[in-house]
């Protein structure tokens, strides 16, 4: 049982059945809704496609500008001698479910990929809007991803503006998180954008993953107490991305900073242990 | 004379059709096993062969989809038997009051056994959430055994009919 065999025996065997069974339903309510959406549910369509055209122009406007951003960072890093940041794959997954069962205590989603397709434990589980948590079982075809904003759920992340270093704790809510051990003095303002720090190895470096909403301070505590918000809506999720480390990310990951490792491995064997 | 394997083919259907609608009802409405009912329902039909078979694949279900380690499940199942074997000596079995009996001490226990797995395995269980859904869980297991109760009496008179 500590080798993890009979908790592998379940994945490959109970999750995977529940996929099986879940999988024909979902794809035919998906293909209903698409139906009525993209054929017989055209009310507005003109008007959101002017919309859409709009947006498309203003946006080309500004992947010039990020283009022309980007070519300046790479001459930059080539003059400071740095490495590019590691390059991580992407695989889509849809969600078959939400915690599903009596067992399903901790706040969890399950996904139509499993090892077979790249979607090993700890693997990080994002959306176009930010992070949403990590893999934590994964059976061949299926997996089971434990959501950031579950109790159990820890993860390094550091501020956009302030680049102030923080632990971000679930809080058991699905629209609250906790950011931990920032000092008294560390600056960090409401509204700031807290990324992933891609130290502890586990997601890559500068994901968006919550909002700062509000800082207090404390008499008695040498810590902030810091409150934010995810940024991917974690109530109503379809369609995730998994991210996968390519060669050159896992030579990165090697030599990952001992105390966020520590802490971010512990709190992942808690949630699977 | 061979005996015939069919009604034994048709049980495992009618399991297996069961265990489907049970996994869609799951993903419904998270955090109640709907397997209970078919357990409860196996114990009273005094088919050990059977309760195993069934409790062996709810157990498997469960762990595999529940995110936390192996063994909560296989605690689960092997509690609501010693609760219904101990339980026949006082009670009729079948009836309605006894289960509803069964499913409130289950609620009671579930929270137990989540708050006991949670400090034996270190981690943190939302205790509103869990409370919240032991009383769904109490409140809807005699509702399932009804019907499924009802279904398989007309299924079994169906087989020993045929």
């Amino acid at each position: 049982m500590r080798s993890g065999a009979v908790d592998r025996f379940a994945a490959n065997t109970g999750l995977e059945f529940t996929g099986a069974v879940l999988k024909p339903g979902k794809w035919v309510v998906r293909n209903a809704t698409d139906l009525w959406d993209q054929y017989i549910y055209l009310q507005g369509v003109q008007k959101e496609n002017e919309l859409l055209l709009k947006q498309v122009k203003d946006l080309s406007f500004e992947l010039a500008d990020a283009r022309e951003n980007v070519a300046e960072l790479k001459r930059l890093r080539a003059l400071m001698s740095l490495s590019p940041p590691p390059t991580w794959s992407r695989v889509a997954a849809r969600v078959l479910s939400y915690r599903i069962g009596v067992q399903a205590e901790l706040d969890s989603i399950i996904l139509d990929k499993g090892y077979m397709d790249g979607a090993g434990k700890n693997t990080p589980v994002v959306t176009h809007e930010g992070v949403v948590g990590r893999i934590v079982k994964s059976g061949p075809t299926t997996s089971s991803a434990l959501l950031l904003t579950d109790l159990n759920s820890r993860i390094a992340v550091i501020s956009s503006n302030n680049r102030t270093r923080g632990l971000l704790v679930g809080s058991g809510s699905r629209d609250e998180l906790q950011l931990k051990y920032v000092p008294i003095n560390a600056e960090l303002e409401e509204g700031e954008l807290l990324v992933t720090s891609g130290l502890a190895g586990a997601y890559p470096k500068g994901l968006p993953i919550a909002k700062i909403v509000s800082i207090t301070h404390s008499d008695i505590s040498l810590f902030k107490t810091v409150k934010a918000v995810p940024l991917a809506s974690l109530s109503n999720l379809e369609e995730v991305i998994l991210l996968q480390p390519t060669p050159e990310a896992l030579e990165a990951n090697l030599e990952p900073l001992s105390g966020e490792t520590a802490s971010s491995t512990n709190a992942e064997q808690n949630a699977t242990n | 004379m061979r005996k015939s394997k069919r009604p034994l083919f048709k049980n495992i259907f009618w399991w297996l059709g069961y265990t489907v609608v049970a996994i869609w009802m799951q993903f419904a409405i998270a955090g109640v096993d709907f397997f209970m009912p078919a357990v409860i329902c196996s114990m009273q039909e005094e088919n050990p062969r059977q309760t195993f078979w069934l409790i062996t694949m709810f157990a498997l279900i469960q762990e595999g989809t529940g995110a936390i380690a192996f063994g909560s499940s296989t605690l689960w199942y092997c509690s609501a038997l010693l609760l219904m074997y101990y339980g026949r000596w006082m009670f009729d079995a079948n009836n309605f009051f006894f289960i509803v009996l069964v499913s409130c001490a289950l609620g009671v226990w579930n929270v137990g056994l989540t708050l006991l797995m949670a400090n034996l395995q270190s981690f943190q269980v939302n205790l509103q959430l869990l409370v919240a859904d032991s009383c769904l869980l109490a409140g809807l297991i005699p509702l399932v055994w009804l019907i499924l109760y009802s279904l398989r009496q007309g299924f079994l008179r169906n087989v020993n009919a045929t």
